[in-house]
């Protein structure tokens, strides 16, 4: 007697290829936006981040890191839910980044119409990984770390001069673009390597 | 203070009018539903409740309320009374889009004041939306389509909505109804969830969701900064670069053309599929422009094709000359004999065989067994002065990169004779261009040379020519050819040994009508026919071939007369034309394509023909002159008898002789007077037959006596001894007739006098005195005197005169003078007139009337009667004789005896009638 389970399987994998594939297309894409989001941030921030050899500080996010070095030793169903969870994260920060950008640069809207944008991307970026994850039979962790997040960027502009806070956004577009293109990374290996 | 008065005075006013207005404009009742939708073609049923103060104030009730539809008042078959304060009305089968529904009561019975009163919509449910679509501009936000359905005829309201699985986005409403932009960038590889939702008064629906990922519905933005560039390695490619929007892949669409080209052609997709800003294209002409357009989709070919980029053009680099020019010659015909000078000329190659610029031409002309002389030419020909013999000249055209083959052509000898000319040669439009066909000769042709020209009166021949193969036996005419112009086209086979004979045709790339009709006129005009002639139209004018001429033709009042003539005729007959007639012509040429009138010409045509009056004058005229030369003849033949009949000696009776004497004295004292009364010579002695009408037959004493006469007569012929008749009926006038009883009178009258016995009145008048006249003739009498019995015949006859009319007498001047006095008075006058010859017959008469003046008997006279007659027969003309031979045939002398009347001859020795 036949698996019925088994059956179904093989008939989901080309869509799971397909979901792979386009998430993968989503994140590599999203990479570049990132890119152009970081430079488009800079732009607007004025100087000194435009500045060449201009090293900003690194200040700390509760609840969200740059992706760690042993992040790639992980196995691969591992790092998507750690990439799932960081792109769950952050919307809020780039939404909490534009909030302050429409303070700090009212006359940017192309930049807080970017910002609203990436963090929708990322929304779907993260939700597309679930998907896959989901496909793949693995869980995703939740949106615990978005709020997390948030709180500790709010917390961070009310206590940061505006220097700082633009500082925070900036760092907050390098994690958007770090962990966009970790995710693309992450599902590079999976088009590549195969479902199985 | 007043003025604070004022105010508040207004104020009050202001108030009362307010709270009146607010109770008068209170309503008595209400229609429900207060604002009725209803579907197309479906029931509907309102009512209208009334106040009760209303129904107390003006004394109504429900059974009052009048319903109407747009000021119509609904029929009662339609309202219902519910109750005294409520009435329904029903309408069936809502078509009109909208109603105005009002509720109206007669107050007081007969007053209709309105209640209240609504519009009443109908239209239909939406529609589930169809056919949804989205299609992604880059650059621009998501624009959906979809299909409302049919029309609502109500205010509808489409949404389109969208959402991620976890995310809904902003509601797009839709302005038109069939399409509606998102405000929000759509996501790439992220599928989302599209529907559109529809709602009116009378439903609300959606329709099915659509799931796309946005990627997949893009139109990118096309190409741009399209460059082209060539090679000067290989003459035949150009390599294009562009950049493309966006970071999707995309694959390209590249078409190109020839500057000079409308159609593109397409690079094969095959080979733009990859996706790439760059790409060579091969196989192109050298020296050619060309242009490029490009257009992009995503490289799956999921999404749309976006627009075709800007064009872009390039030149793809030179190669050397691909053909020889045309090359052809012309001999100057003034030329000397030793020498002739010779045009060559060629053909600027067309682009696509210079390959590039033609620098310039390099001639080389070789005498037979001679040396070469070479030339170099920029332009297109060259004037060299050659000798009688045979001579090669070659041409070869050069550019940058190379020299083209060369073109051989072979002038022969001045004495050359060409010959084998191609045959049927035709010429025709087709394709709004001139066609050339022919058939080759025998020969080998190398090639042909067709040279063209439009003829023209106005401007020589200028010709323009091409080149063909010698395989060629039909081409198009290369060449700006004008419409409506004759061009002569001339086509010359060249061989080896020189060019053959010509052959020309004559053809039109379009004909039209002429630009004016032939003139007519006529050549001549006859009484019913007239011959039209005219003038070939000149070429410049015919702008066709002129196929045919129509000739009308028609009088003031008459219909008008169309005769197609033949285009070879310059001349035409009209037949039959009326005589006297003005006739209008137009003629009118025609070309395959039309014809043109030519000017009115008008002609009249003669009454009569030509030579018509002189065939009936000259007739008339020689007729007329016969006629009057046979009356001039005949009347010379007749001129005795006309005369006396017309205009006869009348005898004066002044001179009568009788007149002198008288019975009581003796006329012997007379006789001395004679020579007196004659010595006038002019004398006529004019005899009268009277011949009185008698219906008896005539007596046979009568008949008796007249055989007597004849016999007498041709006894008398028998005898020569002169004895004649009567000197009154004798005539003294040579006789010509040629008939032997003229000469028998003449003779008789010649030699024989009477006197004269007057037997019987004049007129029938009764002498009451017996005159007798006493002859003095010494001559022997007649033989009729010597017998007794002949006088007492006579004398029997004249007893019976008194009873019966006489048959006939002799009387020598038988009538009265005074009877016709004009007639003598007529005579009298062409006495004098009367010639020599006549005077010698009056002189003869005038000697018988001086026998006839002397005394006879009785017997005498009649024997005397009828002897004159003889004479007068011998002597007088054919009608005398017929008279007289008529004188037995009683019916024919009936009724010309009794108006016979001839006047008398009177003269001297006559006598008066008493």
């Amino acid at each position: 007697m036949e698996d019925p389970q088994a059956d179904s399987s093989i008939s989901f994998l080309p869509h799971l290829e397909a979901k792979i594939r386009q998430t993968h297309n989503l994140a590599r894409l999203l990479t570049k936006y990132a890119e152009q989001l970081l430079e488009e941030y800079v732009q607007q921030q004025g100087d000194p981040f435009g500045m060449p050899g201009f090293s900003p500080p690194r200040l700390s996010l509760a609840g969200l890191s740059g992706p760690s070095p042993s992040h790639a030793g992980l196995p691969l169903s591992e790092r998507l839910r750690l990439d799932a969870a960081a792109l769950g994260a952050l919307p809020a920060l780039l939404d909490a980044v534009r909030r302050h950008q429409a303070e700090l640069n009212p006359r940017s809207p192309r930049l807080q119409r970017s910002l609203e944008e990436a963090a929708r991307q990322a929304r779907a970026l993260g939700a597309a990984v679930e998907t896959v994850l989901a496909a793949l039979g693995s869980a995703a962790r939740g949106p615990g770390p978005e709020h997390s997040a948030t709180t500790a960027l709010s917390t961070a502009n009310s206590a940061a001069s505006i220097f700082s806070a633009k500082v925070l956004g900036l760092q907050v577009c390098g994690l958007y673009g770090e962990w966009v293109n970790r995710t693309e990374g992450d599902l590079s290996q999976l088009v590549h390597g195969g479902v199985a | 203070m007043s003025t604070l008065r004022i105010w508040l005075t207004q104020a009050l006013f202001i108030f009362l009018i307010t709270e009146s207005i607010g109770q008068l404009v209170e309503p008595c009742g209400y229609i429900y539903p207060e604002f009725p939708v209803v579907q197309r073609g479906s029931n509907f049923t309102a009512i209208c409740v009334l106040k009760e103060k209303c129904l107390q104030q003006y004394y109504v009730n429900a059974s009052y309320i009048v319903w109407k539809t747009n000021h119509v008042a609904v029929p009662k078959e339609q309202v219902t009374v519910i109750n005294r304060t409520t009435s329904s009305v029903t309408f069936t089968d809502m078509v009109l889009q909208t109603v105005q529904l009002t509720c109206n009561v007669l107050s007081f019975g007969q007053i209709e004041q309105n209640v209240y009163g609504t519009t009443v919509l109908s239209g239909f449910p939406p529609d589930i939306p169809t056919n949804l679509s989205c299609i992604v501009n880059e650059g621009k936000n998501m624009l959906c389509h979809w299909d409302p359905g049919r029309e609502t005829y109500l205010e509808t309201n489409y949404t389109l909505k969208s959402e991620w699985p976890t995310e809904k986005f902003a509601d797009c409403h839709s302005k038109h109804g069939t399409s509606c932009m998102v405000s929000f960038s759509p996501i790439y590889f992220v599928n989302i969830e599209v529907w559109v939702e529809a709602e009116n008064a009378l439903g609300k629906v959606s329709s099915e969701a659509i799931n796309f990922d946005p990627v997949d519905k893009v139109k990118h933005i096309p190409p741009y900064n399209l460059s082209v560039s060539n090679s000067e390695e290989l003459s035949s490619i150009l390599k294009l670069t562009w950049n493309n929007s966006g970071t999707l892949r995309l694959k390209s669409d590249i078409q190109y053309r020839t500057k000079d080209a409308s159609t593109w052609i397409q690079v094969p997709l095959e080979d733009t599929e990859s996706p790439r800003t760059s790409f060579t294209v091969q196989d192109l002409k050298p020296f050619t422009e060309y242009v490029f357009r490009i257009r992009t989709i995503k490289e799956d070919g999921k999404g749309y094709w976006s627009d075709w980029s800007e064009e872009a053009s390039g030149i793809t680099y030179e190669d050397r000359p691909s053909k020889p020019p045309s090359f052809w010659y012309k001999i100057n015909p003034s030329h000397t004999q030793e020498s002739r000078s010779a045009r060559l000329i060629w053909k600027e190659l067309p682009l696509s065989e210079a390959n590039g610029k033609i620098l310039d031409y390099e001639v080389i002309l070789t005498q037979w067994k001679s040396f070469s002389q070479n030339y170099t030419v920029n332009g297109t020909e060259l004037i060299v002065n050659l000798t009688n013999n045979h001579y090669i000249a070659s041409l070869a055209a050069r550019n940058v990169v190379g020299k083209s083959d060369t073109a051989v052509l072979t002038i022969p000898s001045s004495h050359f004779k060409a010959s084998h000319p191609v045959v049927d040669l035709k010429a025709f439009p087709k394709d709004n261009k001139l066609r050339v066909e022919w058939t080759a000769p025998h020969k080998p042709v190398k090639k042909y040379i067709i040279e063209w020209c439009v003829l023209s009166d106005n401007s020589p021949c200028v010709p323009d020519w091409q080149q063909e193969g010698g395989s060629v036996t039909q081409t198009y005419l290369r060449g700006s050819l004008l419409e409506s112009k004759c061009y002569l086209i001339t086509v010359t086979p060249v061989f080896t040994s020189g060019p053959g004979s010509s052959e020309s045709v004559k053809a039109y790339l379009k004909q039209a009508a002429p630009s004016r009709g032939p003139t007519v006129r006529t050549k001549k005009v006859g009484k019913n026919e007239a011959v039209l002639e005219w003038d070939q139209l000149p070429v410049d004018d015919q702008n066709g071939f002129i196929r045919n001429y129509s000739i009308s033709y028609r009088t003031s009042i008459g219909n008008e007369i169309v005769v197609n003539v033949d285009s070879s005729h310059t001349e035409y007959t009209l037949s039959p034309l009326s005589s006297d007639t003005l006739y209008m012509v137009r003629m009118a040429a025609y070309t395959d394509e039309g014809g043109k009138d030519g000017p009115e010409f008008t002609f009249t045509t003669p009454k009569f023909a030509q030579g018509e009056i002189e065939a009936i004058v000259v007739p008339v005229c020689l007729a007329f002159l016969l006629t009057t030369l046979l009356g001039v003849l005949f009347c010379f033949n007749k001129r005795d008898l006309i005369k006396k009949h017309i205009w006869p000696n009348v005898p004066d009776p002044s001179k009568s002789h009788i007149a002198q004497w008288s019975p009581h004295t003796p006329p012997r004292h007379n006789f001395n007077s004679k020579d007196q009364m004659y010595s006038d010579g002019n004398f006529t002695d004019v005899s009268v037959v009277e011949i009185e009408a008698n219906n008896k037959k005539p007596c046979p004493d009568d008949l008796k006596s007249l055989d007597l006469f004849k016999k007498e007569k041709i006894s008398t012929e028998g005898h020569s001894s002169g004895i004649g008749g009567s000197s009154c009926m004798s005539s003294s006038r040579p006789s010509i007739s040629s008939n032997e009883e003229n000469e028998s009178a003449q003779n008789t009258a010649s030699t024989v006098q009477y006197s004269t016995v007057v037997h019987s009145g004049y007129r029938h008048q009764v002498p009451s005195v017996q005159v007798f006249s006493r002859s003095e003739s010494t001559q022997p009498l007649l033989d009729s005197e010597e017998r007794p019995e002949d006088l007492q015949l006579a004398d029997n006859v004249d007893s019976s005169d008194e009873i019966l009319p006489r048959q006939q007498y002799f009387k020598q001047n038988c009538s009265q003078p005074e009877a016709n006095p004009d007639i003598s008075h007529f005579e009298r006058s062409n006495q004098v007139s009367s010639g020599s010859e006549e005077d010698f017959v009056r002189l003869k008469q005038q000697q018988v009337s001086d026998h006839i003046s002397q005394p006879c008997g009785s017997e005498q006279q009649r024997l005397f009667e009828e002897g004159p007659a003889t004479g007068a027969l011998g002597a007088g003309t054919d009608g005398q004789v017929e008279q007289f031979e008529s004188v037995g045939m009683e019916t024919a002398m009936d009724e010309e005896i009794p108006k016979s009347y001839l006047p008398q001859t009177v003269r001297q020795g006559g006598y008066m009638p008493q």
